[in-house]
């Protein structure tokens, strides 16, 4: 074999000259040899030799991906066992009773004269019994002047950047917590990316082995602190890899590019960013918006609604009790169940409906509870004498309404043409919210008087999508929950301009309130506790019950603040010479709202410097 | 499953060509010498767990090819090292001087507080000795490193080299943690903490 110094030499290629990094030459001018003298045999020493892998052998390219891959094995199970200790660690901090400077940190004691002294952990600063820990003053001679204690957890802590090497490289290496199912989807992404790799370059040989090198020697300049432990995977691609028993050398490379190629990726810390990030990638994986709405509680129920909706079966709707048993094994009950009997009473056409309870109602204030209500209704062609309400059931997701409402004037002819209409609503000061409906057609009590009924809730429109439902289930709506029309705002808290951004876009089926059957609207926000009592307006719309205002206003705020602020938003008719017309209003808080507009205020506050749009009802409530 | 231990420290061995540094390795992982010369492939490292005050700590020692053609490939090891053995050949004057080249490559490339030592090895050959020892001493001086002359054949001083420098490496993990200021960035509970308190502060401040 050659001296790779000598054949850059002998090929009389003049070295390029490159100029040194800043950490180069911060080296070389504290080093006492000094630098600007350059002996010939020193710059073979420096010189970095183009493409190594074209001297190595076959043999020796083989060899060395063997010591790779043991490395990688020996950082596998040394992967595992941080892993092991951080997840203890995890789970001592998650088992930490304590509240407050009166109880131990960790078991919960309380301390007093009775129970057990307490001492100041050196490193956290909290209380803890003499139990929990650990007295460093004793181990260590040097400061044993002064009592020096750490807390269970600061000590395990402390055990961790020890045992894992954190103290060397400043922080924690790449781990694999037991059981971790985070660890393993990445692995599958990248598995998924590698094979797209071997399929793009699997017939250039040269290049792609050229390539590992330069990326070894690229890694060895970036400033990352774990070159070698990051190294971390290559063993479980390769013992996945079938073709790794193969004697092709290309092969064999095959994961160490992978891995290189994907080494800047990767960070040192195995962070939940990362997966985020690639969460893309992964076909199976949804887009980041939506596990950003994820994250809410009860998104994941929305989200089978919509499925629900979409879904064929769920729109033919049989109406005995059987049937919906079995229906409610079958669908899904995520948004709870409600439970009536229906009685015909065919001597004097009155339609008997109790409402005996409801279970598992979706969650709809910040406390997890709603204040649910069931609006009762003969449909089609509802009229006013065909609406019922139950009683509101205050703080509950299992109201007991035990209700029985009366509908008079049903005929036979009607029982068969038309369905009972039951739908459940959050109350709420300012508008009512959807939390779900159920349609029974009333055909079933020509043949039997009286059935009972436990059916699933159904979420047969989304707010979401539009201002208003789908046509065809226009006839299905009540419409004195959505009577003052709806707008679209879009909320965004910028952190560069530390303030609340809200946009008005449109509005929608606003009420006509002069005599030329239109409204002058304007929209007025008003952002509350706030100490300078900020209001803005938008312009005024002349003529129009659907304006389009796409106007931005800045509310300057904290984001700690955000949580006890509310936006008022309120809809006024302009008119000269008298008062205006009040069109609609809505709160959006963190203390005030519920439902929809919680879930709109909590997400701005969650995920900052992103634009939130969503349509709300406006109420006809007057807000102050 | 491998042998449970407390450490894992994470050593390499350097040095120019033939200086002895794989048979320095072999001597103190498997306690044995071979005198056929095989030129290390790029790579390669070694595993024992030894005791060091009652901790068991399991060193992976990485051997380097000192071979020029294999400085790419080696010096991607640099970095994840915690402690560095610069190996030389007292037989040998050229690779002692070396060792100031493989010094500033340390420096251009490892981890800036890692722990170094010198090795002169092959002691054992005192006749065809050119590097005296009081040289290597110098030197080690020079650059505030610890010095010790082995002899992987004989089976000199070997263990010893290795034991120090896991001690030194324990010694400074020791003092950087036990010292009275705690790990920086350490973990959540840390960070969030201090952060809290202002804010406590303030709002008592508004109250009144």
């Amino acid at each position: 074999m050659m001296d790779l110094g000598i054949t850059n030499s002998s090929r009389g290629r003049p070295s390029r000259f490159v100029c040194p990094n800043d950490r180069q030459l911060a080296l070389r001018g504290k080093l006492k040899t000094g630098w600007s003298v350059k002996t010939e045999s020193f710059e073979d020493f420096n010189s970095s030799p183009a493409a190594p892998i074209s001297c190595l052998g076959e043999d020796e390219q083989r060899a060395i991906v063997n010591v790779i891959q043991r490395a990688e094995k020996l950082d596998l199970t040394e992967q595992e066992r941080v892993g092991k200790l951080v997840d203890r660690l995890e789970n001592m901090r998650r088992s930490a009773l304590g509240k407050g400077p009166n109880q131990c940190l960790l078991c919960g004691d309380s301390f007093g004269l009775l129970g057990p002294q307490r001492v100041r952990c050196q490193d956290c600063g909290r209380w803890a019994c003499q139990r929990c820990v650990i007295d460093k003053s004793a181990h260590k001679s040097s400061c044993a002047s002064k009592d020096y204690y750490l807390c269970m957890i600061c000590a395990e802590s402390r055990e961790i950047w020890k045992k894992s090497g954190a103290w060397f490289f400043k922080s924690l290496p790449k781990y694999i917590l037991p059981n971790d199912s985070r660890f393993k989807r990445t692995r599958s992404v990248r598995v998924s990316s590698k094979k797209y790799r071997d399929d793009e370059s699997s017939s250039e040989d040269e290049p792609k082995t050229h390539h590992i090198w330069t990326r070894i020697r690229r890694n060895s300049y970036t400033e990352s602190t774990h070159d070698i432990p990051d190294l971390g995977s290559l063993a479980s691609h390769t013992s996945r890899q079938p073709s790794s028993n193969d004697i092709q050398l290309s092969k064999e490379l095959e994961p160490l590019r992978n891995y290189m190629g994907s080494i800047n990726l990767a960070s040192s810390n195995a962070s939940w960013d990362d997966f985020i990030d690639r969460r893309p990638e992964d076909g199976a994986e949804t887009s980041r918006p939506t596990s950003i709405a994820s994250s809410w509680p009860w998104t994941d129920t929305r989200s089978l609604e919509e499925k629900c909706l979409h879904s064929p079966s769920t729109s033919s709707m049989k109406s005995t009790a059987e049937s919906y048993d079995q229906r409610s094994n079958m669908t899904d009950t995520s948004l709870g169940i409600i439970e009536l009997s229906l009685n015909y009473n065919q001597g004097n056409n009155v339609l008997h409906c109790t409402v005996y309870r409801a279970k598992n109602l979706i969650p709809m204030d910040i406390s997890g509870l709603s204040d649910p209500f069931c609006k009762l209704n003969i449909l089609p062609n509802a009229k006013v004498s065909t609406r019922l309400r139950t009683k509101t059931i205050h703080k509950t997701r299992n109201p007991e309404f035990n209700e029985n409402l009366a509908f008079y004037d049903i005929s036979e002819e009607d029982l068969s043409t038309k369905s009972l209409h039951v739908l459940v609503v959050d109350d709420d000061r300012y508008g009512h919210d959807y939390m779900g409906e159920v349609r029974v057609k009333l055909a079933k009590l020509r043949v039997q008087n009286t059935i009972y009924l436990t059916v699933p809730l159904q979420n047969l429109r989304s707010e979401q999508t539009g201002p208003l439902p789908a046509p065809e289930l226009n006839q299905w709506f009540d419409f004195d929950l959505w009577s003052r029309g709806q707008i679209l705002l879009s909320l965004c808290y910028s952190t560069k301009k530390r303030a609340l951004l809200v946009t008005v876009k449109k509005c929608a089926n606003l009420l006509p309130m002069d005599n030329n059957g239109f409204s002058d609207p304007f929209v007025k926000l008003q952002l509350k506790p706030d100490p300078y009592h900020r209001k803005h307006k938008t312009t005024v719309k002349w003529k129009n019950l659907n304006p389009v205002y796409n106007e931005e206003f800045a509310f300057e705020t904290r984001p700690t603040e955000l949580y006890l602020q509310s936006l008022y938003i309120t809809v006024y008719d302009k008119d000269y010479g008298k008062s205006n017309d009040y069109l609609g209003g809505l709160i959006l808080g963190g203390s005030g709202s519920k439902g929809q507009r919680l879930k709109h205020w909590l997400d701005m506050i969650r995920y900052p410097d992103h634009r939130h749009d969503q349509w709300h009802n406006l109420t006809e409530d007057v807000l102050d | 499953m491998a042998k449970t231990y407390d450490y894992l420290f994470k050593l390499l061995l350097i040095g120019d060509s033939g200086v002895g540094k794989t048979c320095v390795l072999f001597r103190f992982s498997e306690d044995a010498f071979n005198t056929t010369f095989i030129s290390t492939i790029g790579i390669d490292f070694k595993i024992r767990t030894i005791d060091l005050d009652g901790k068991k700590i399991k060193l992976q020692i990485w051997d380097t090819a000192g071979q020029e053609r294999f400085r790419t490939i080696t010096t991607a090891y640099y970095r994840g090292a915690m402690g560095i053995m610069l190996v030389y050949d007292i037989t040998n004057e050229k690779s002692f001087e070396n060792i100031k080249n493989w010094i500033r490559n340390i420096e251009e490339n490892a981890s800036a507080d890692v722990e170094k030592m010198l090795l002169g090895n092959k002691c054992e050959l005192e006749e065809k000795r050119q590097v005296s020892k009081e040289r290597g001493e110098q030197l080690a001086i020079e650059y505030g490193i610890k010095f010790i002359e082995t002899s992987a054949k004989a089976s000199i001083r070997v263990e010893e080299a290795f034991f120090t420098l896991a001690r030194d490496i324990k010694a400074k993990m020791e003092k950087k943690l036990e010292a009275s200021n705690p790990p920086k960035g350490g973990h959540q509970l840390r960070t969030s903490e201090p952060q809290k308190k202002p804010t406590s502060w303030l709002s008592r401040c508004t109250l009144l």
